[in-house]
């Protein structure tokens, strides 16, 4: 293909449904996969610190390590098979990438916190569930929240990979562009994908932000 | 930060002094991610090495024809296998799709002329896109040509390379849509190595199939017949740098025995030696040239 400057500008306004589109099923994508991670890594990591058996804990970490360093591409071709080829078995290989760096973050955000708060919080008489919601979750959020936001900008450029396996999103554009040397939707579909990761991350810093100020003067009471 | 830079460009400096050094009598061929170009690409490898001095380094898996096409274009490739239409819609306009040996003689002309890359003569085989249903399902619905989808085409889900769908001009989905007269329910596309587990998995009903591919055979698996002539068949070439010849002359003479000696049969044979049974490329193709008695 025969490219000018000026494609490079009007690839976007000629094919924006299409960007449009693999950018909703990227959202979609990531969304998703990073929800689901949340939903069993926060909680898993909670857990983790709360047991005292050390194998446990180091088996945990183990199993996801070893999601973290399987080869995107074999575990996207692996899963297809099981789970269809489609947004279900790139949404599952997305999940386990997040699990990792969430759960680590969890967990030293909670070992972080200084024992003697926790003592003065039974000193006050909270009990366990009311230490952890009051206290050592707010207490942990940042932690949390670094961890998320390293997690979305990687998992925003993973799921370019679901292309492969017929999970759609911006990667979709990418490969077929790639193949066919279309250079200006292969930019304009890249830039696409570096806006949602750009955005993610100034979103998720702002809600940082947010939990820390209201976490702020908790601390500042005990 | 600044101890790793100075880390990361000392290695870069390091692997550029070692690959200038391992430079002087190499060639390199160029294959793309499905068997038949590493399996052809080994092959090219043993015949030099045998009847020259020249060592020959194969890169495999270089993610699309176009990357392979434009190492060649920055002399970091010299020889690859390819096919003529993909080859000239990615980087000119086809003049006559629908013709093979125009196409062929087009190919020639103008890699010739833009970008000193010679293609040599057909290799013996056409690798065309067909579309592929499960034997049962065939049987079921009673389909024989792509005709036959029209009424149903709207429920079925239908599985593509990364590429198809969105190759403009005369061989892709969308004149593909404007010649039958019907569109796939649904389309997913994904790695061309995986159609042939999605259809067999039944994930999708219907999906674009290389005529080389050997997993047809194997799956059991009906390529429609395109009753209205809408794939064009893509000869499979040789290219080879023209400085590379010009440097090594010897290098024409070797490379022309391939010429023909490849048909579809042969090439799904092979395909089915490394895709099912799991065999090396490499000795695939030493194997077959041994058959030949192309080695000495």
């Amino acid at each position: 293909m025969r490219v000018q400057i000026q494609d490079y500008f009007t690839v976007f306004y000629d094919r924006m449904p299409d960007l449009v589109n693999g950018l909703y099923e990227h959202v979609i994508l990531t969304v998703l996969a990073i929800t689901l991670g949340c939903l069993i890594a926060i909680p898993l990591g909670i857990v983790l610190t709360r047991i005292s058996v050390g194998w446990v804990r180091s088996l945990t970490f183990n199993v996801t390590n070893v999601f973290q360093t399987i080869p995107s591409l074999a575990l996207l071709a692996m899963l297809a098979p099981l789970l269809g080829f489609g947004m279900k078995a790139a949404i599952v290989a997305l999940f386990l990438y997040s699990l990792m760096p969430i759960l680590k973050n969890t967990y030293a955000g909670f070992d972080a916190i200084d024992p003697d708060i926790i003592q003065s919080a039974k000193g006050m008489g909270l009990h366990s569930f009311q230490r952890l919601i009051q206290i050592e979750f707010p207490l942990a959020i940042p932690y949390i929240m670094s961890g998320l936001r390293l997690t979305t900008v990687y998992i925003v450029s993973w799921a370019v990979l679901a292309g492969l396996i017929g999970g759609g999103g911006l990667g979709e554009i990418i490969l077929a562009a790639l193949s066919l040397n279309n250079k200006p939707l292969v930019i304009a579909s890249s830039i696409m994908a570096m806006i949602l990761a750009l955005v993610a991350d100034f979103c998720l810093g702002k809600v940082v932000e947010l939990f820390s100020k209201r976490s702020q003067p908790k601390t500042q009471q005990i | 930060m600044k101890k790793n830079l100075i880390v990361i460009v000392s290695l870069l400096f390091l692997t550029l002094l070692i690959s200038a050094c391992s430079g002087g009598n190499t060639l390199t061929v160029g294959t793309q991610t499905y068997s038949e170009t590493k399996t052809i690409g080994f092959m090219y490898k043993h015949l030099i090495e045998d009847n020259t001095d020249l060592s020959v380094n194969v890169k495999t898996d270089m993610s699309t024809d176009t990357l392979v096409l434009e190492g060649m274009m920055n002399d970091e490739i010299d020889i690859a296998t390819t096919y003529t239409g993909t080859a000239l819609t990615s980087f000119f306009s086809m003049k006559h799709p629908k013709d093979r040996e125009k196409t062929m003689e087009q190919t020639k002309n103008q890699f010739a002329e833009e970008y000193n890359i010679k293609v040599l003569d057909p290799l013996g085989f056409a690798n065309t896109y067909s579309l592929a249903v499960r034997e049962d399902f065939a049987k079921k619905h009673n389909l024989s040509s792509i005709s036959d989808l029209k009424d149903m085409a709207s429920d079925l889900n239908f599985g593509s390379d990364t590429s198809w769908l969105e190759r403009q001009g005369d061989d892709g989905y969308k004149a593909f849509k404007e010649l039958y007269n019907f569109e796939f329910g649904e389309t997913s596309p994904m790695s061309p190595n995986l159609v042939y587990d999605a259809l067999n998995e039944k994930d999708k009903n219907i999906v674009l199939a290389y005529s080389t591919d050997a997993r047809i055979d194997v799956y059991d698996l009906k390529t429609l017949n395109d009753d209205k002539n809408f794939f064009p068949p893509y000869d499979a070439a040789t290219f080879v740098r023209e400085e590379s010849l010009d440097e090594y002359p010897e290098l024409e003479e070797l490379l022309n025995k391939f010429v023909g000696k490849l048909d579809l049969d042969v090439i799904r044979e092979l395909n089915r030696k490394v895709d099912i049974d799991g065999k090396n490329p490499k000795d695939v193709a030493e194997q077959f040239l041994k058959d030949e008695n192309l080695l000495k």
